[in-house]
């Protein structure tokens, strides 16, 4: 057999059943234990949360069209944007990348057949559907007014549904721990002969990094959820200062998880990104090691700064100190990558699609969401800037800037894997471009009225923010607008796309190895392992119309199957 | 033999947190498909295990936390309450969870070995003694709530306390009704000669009577903590415990007040020992003498609302223990473990163990101050 018929064989068809048509019926769905359809669940999922904590966000904008009262009360503005946030983060940023898109990836990109335990894998999306059912309860109860940090003693004397949102909380926590737990023990104990640590590709060492985070931050999330419900059910008073409690002991308790979330949402986009970058620039990463171990050592200073949101919640002058001190090194790591992904460009064969338009906006933004997180991490400054405009601009710069950006590069980077159809590149960058406008338009304007002290949470202001608030909200429609393209090309290639190849960007990570879509053993071939950025290992095949890994010179008898490739 | 959808079914509805990896497989050796050989799945299973118990630390640590800023801000606090703590029965609980954990061991190593049926008594040993526990914290619990030793908001302890409602048949209600329900199907069982069954239902039914076991004894048991009920010298039905090392206890609780008891445990430090050295608290005994005053007692709800969480999270994975041990009783009766199958008997175990191990910390915390 000549290598042509070899590649023919290997890669050139598609079989005729996959992943999404080997069984059919709600209950192959409902039931799959398959990491991959899953992973397809929770993307709908997080995306139907995203979609409506959107909306929220966009009435907020509207309201604060003028200064005063248009449609919104007081209370509900309170309630809104409580809503608006506490979904975003629990319910969609926290499980959008590791969840959705990490479980279709990690497997695959590992060489092995599933996670670890899949049922397990599948109890985690049945208690993000359940938590997320408690949101839902208390949106259309009485809601919720307290912001999504739950503060006391306010969260314990409210009237709003804090019961129904904490247990939310504490539900969707346990489903964050059992993902993370499933992702750490694959990437341990699956990963097939020959793929060692430093040839895991890099989103493998984020999302590993992540797991961390999730096994060991969020349970004390989690017990903090269930002191706050006692507090409210039976009357605890660990929390409540009428009671003998210490209200600032939960603000300890909930950033000692949350800041660690922080990183559960950024380190996964950062994964992301190194793919992106260095496959759309068809360019080995510059630094593997460096990125690796950066998100390593995000993981563990991320445990370490939480006092940084308490600066004014009466911390000794010391502790103060150390926090602000401990702050300014997670700025090294997450600069380590920055520079390794701009050197990676440097010289590389930049191809505009997508994803590279979504990976350069978050090279951009995130940027300046980091960058502008050190005035915050100062002291001195953060005493101006503290409970202002200028701290929303800030995380949203990294949560919207980076996460989400990182998210859609992802899923437009893995859509022709996921369901095998291509999307129109023009529609994607097009979506990608109003996005990156939108989005700027949207919190730049924040950053400056918050260092003029325009106060965050408020629904009313003084009319000489009203400039800043209106460029703002149209942001926010231009955003919203370049989103909703986003779904339309997606969606409209589900029919209309052309058939993806098995590796249409010419990536050499392995989930590029098999067909698109996978089959439901993922590998119908012994998969070839080489470095995962090696793009030597990796040619057009006009055959195939697709990119396909180089084999090796056939022997006098060929063999069957072929030799795993060390290429470098 | 079963099939394994009933098994997966026992496991999902037990302990939703635990290793699902292993047996999800319908042919006989259990290896799921994913995996490629049975050292790679119990290694899995096994790391998932020691990952969930970090996890579980992690949750108590909150708690932990909590107790050592309550107890710098309030010492005196903590030392006037732990008179209301009868360290008689919080050793006794000790020392049937430690002997709990020794079966288990025990019950991993037939499981390893292939001795299903001497697994299977060992882990009814283990259900027993995680019973006997509940059952003496019952006691503990109710009794207190009898004198109005609640948490913060519900403490009303030195004022005249109203009729209050039978708590401890609340509390007993859900055992009685397990131990007659499992009693009857053990009855059904055999009628039907359904022998698998039988065996089954008449092992919880046994586990469950632990509870009992352990109300009489904490009942029967002198206390040390509190002013009127149950006066009197109890040592018989201690040692009726059927359990040697409870003796030295025994002969040691018959204090009637507890600036008597504190005297003899001044005396008799021994198996505590370890445990003081813990703490490293260095009030003295003087600060003791002035806190038995009723009167002058502060409010001591603060101390009771850490108490009570601890205790009661503890309390809550005991029995996810117990139905974790359950599922366990069914596998090993169905013969499903063999020399190179029995990681779910040892990931089970992992976890008694820590339960066991937050206990011993929680003990000399919350009983032995000084």
């Amino acid at each position: 057999m000549s290598i042509a018929q070899q590649k023919e064989k290997l890669f050139g068809h598609a079989p005729e059943e996959n992943f999404l048509t080997e069984s059919k019926g709600w209950k192959s769905w409902f039931f799959t234990l398959d990491h991959k359809r899953i992973g397809i669940m929770y993307l709908i999922g997080v995306m139907a949360a995203f979609a409506l904590a959107g909306i929220f966000a966009l009435i907020l904008r509207a309201e604060l069209f003028t200064p005063n009262q248009m449609f919104l009360s007081n209370t509900n503005y309170n309630k809104m944007f409580t809503l608006h946030g506490a979904i975003m983060v629990f319910v969609f940023i926290i499980p959008s990348i590791p969840a959705a898109l990490g479980n279709f990836v990690l497997p695959i990109m590992l060489g092995a057949k599933d996670v670890a335990f899949p049922r397990l894998n599948l109890a985690s999306f049945y208690l993000w559907m359940l938590g997320t059912i408690f949101f839902i309860f208390a949106m259309v109860s009485t809601q919720l007014d307290t912001g999504w940090t739950f503060y006391t003693p306010y969260s314990v004397q409210t009237s709003s549904a804090v019961i129904s949102a904490l247990t939310g909380v504490f539900i969707l926590g346990f489903s964050s721990i059992f993902t993370g737990l499933n992702f750490i023990v694959t990437v341990n104990t699956m990963r097939p002969p020959g793929m060692t640590w430093f040839k895991m590709p890099l989103l493998l060492w984020a999302l590993y990094s992540t797991a961390l985070i999730q096994v060991l931050a969020t349970p004390v999330l989690a017990i903090t959820g269930l002191l706050l419900l006692g507090e409210r059910t039976l009357g605890l008073g660990i929390f409540d200062p009428a009671l003998g409690g210490d209200p600032v002991l939960f603000q300890h308790f909930f950033w000692f998880y949350s800041h660690p979330a922080v990183y559960i949402m950024i380190l996964p986009a950062m994964g992301i990104i190194s793919e992106l970058i260095s496959v759309h620039s068809q360019k080995k990463i510059f630094g593997y090691e460096f990125i690796a171990y950066s998100s390593i050592a995000i993981a563990i200073l991320s445990f370490l700064v939480w006092g940084h949101h308490m600066f004014t919640s009466g911390q000794s002058e010391m502790l103060i100190l150390i926090f602000s001190a401990l702050t300014f090194s997670v700025a090294v790591p997450s600069a380590v990558k920055v520079f390794n992904w701009v050197a990676t460009l440097y010289k590389g064969s930049i191809v505009l699609t997508t994803p590279m338009c979504y990976a350069l906006s978050f090279i951009f933004l995130f940027g300046i969401g980091g960058l502008t997180g050190l005035p915050l991490g100062t002291l001195s400054t953060d005493i101006h800037l503290h409970d202002t405009y200028y701290v929303v601009a800030h995380f949203h710069y990294v949560m919207v800037g980076g996460t989400l950006i990182a998210f859609l590069g992802g899923v437009f980077h893995w859509w022709p894997k996921m369901f095998g159809r291509m999307y129109s590149e023009k529609g994607g960058q097009l979506g990608a471009l109003i996005v990156f406008i939108g989005f700027n338009l949207t919190f730049f304007p924040q950053f400056i009225m918050g260092s003029r002290g325009m106060p965050r949470r408020y629904a009313r202001y003084d009319p000489e923010f009203q400039i800043f608030h209106q460029v703002s909200t149209i942001g926010s429609l231009v955003l919203g607008v370049g989103l909703a393209i986003a779904a339309y090309v997606l969606l409209v290639s589900l029919w209309r796309g052309k058939r993806a190849t098995g590796n249409p960007w010419g990536a050499a990570t392995l989930e590029f190895q098999c067909c698109s879509p996978p089959t439901f053993h993922n590998f119908e071939h012994e998969v070839i392992l080489h470095d995962p950025y090696d793009f030597e290992a990796i040619e057009f095949d006009e055959k195939v119309d697709g990119y396909v890994p180089v084999l090796p010179e056939p022997a006098e008898e060929p063999a069957p199957v072929p030799e795993p490739v060390e290429s470098n | 033999m079963t099939t394994a959808a009933s098994v997966e079914h026992h496991e999902e509805a037990g302990d939703g947190h635990h290793d699902h990896g292993h047996h999800e497989h319908h042919d006989g050796p259990f290896i799921a498909h994913h995996f490629e050989s049975a050292e790679q799945q119990f290694d899995s299973g096994k790391l998932g295990m020691w990952l969930f118990l970090v996890q579980e630390i992690l949750f108590f640590s909150g708690l932990f936390v909590a107790y050592i800023i309550y107890r710098n801000h309030n010492p005196e606090i903590f030392e006037a309450a732990h008179v209301h703590l009868d360290k008689w029965l919080g050793g006794l609980n000790t020392i049937v969870l430690l002997f709990s954990s020794l079966t288990m061991a025990w019950a991993v190593r037939c499981a390893q070995l292939g001795k299903n049926l001497a697994a299977v008594v060992h882990i009814v040993i283990t259900m027993v003694c995680a019973n006997i526990f509940l059952g003496v914290k019952a006691i503990e619990y109710t009794h207190k709530w009898e004198m109005g030793l609640f948490w913060a908001n519900y403490y009303t302890y030195g004022q005249p306390q109203p009729d209050h409602p039978p708590y401890l048949m609340y509390i007993s209600a859900p055992f009685i009704v397990c131990t007659l329900v499992a009693a009857f199907l053990a009855t059904v069982s055999r009628v039907r000669e359904s022998d698998f069954w039988f065996k089954f239902f008449l092992c919880i039914t046994i586990s469950f009577l632990g509870y009992f076991i352990g109300l009489g004894i904490a009942w029967a048991m002198p206390s040390s903590g509190h002013d009127d009920h149950h006066g009197g010298h109890g040592s018989h039905a201690v040692h009726a415990a059927a359990d040697g090392h409870e003796e030295g206890h025994g002969k040691e609780g018959h204090g009637d007040s507890h600036d008597e008891s504190h005297g003899k445990d001044d005396g008799h430090g021994h198996a505590n020992d370890a445990d003081h050295a813990e703490q490293g608290t260095d009030s003295g005994a003087a600060a003791m003498a002035t806190a038995d005053e009723p009167q002058e007692e502060p409010d001591l709800g603060g101390f009771f609302s850490i108490y009570y969480a601890m205790t009661g999270l503890h309390a809550i994975h005991i029995l996810a223990g117990i139905v974790a041990l359950t599922w366990l009783l069914y596998r090993t009766l169905a013969m499903h473990f063999r020399p190179n199958y029995f990681g779910p008997v040892e990931n089970v175990g992992l976890y008694w163990h820590l339960v066991d191990l937050i206990w011993i910390y929680l003990f000399p915390m919350m009983y032995l101050i000084h």
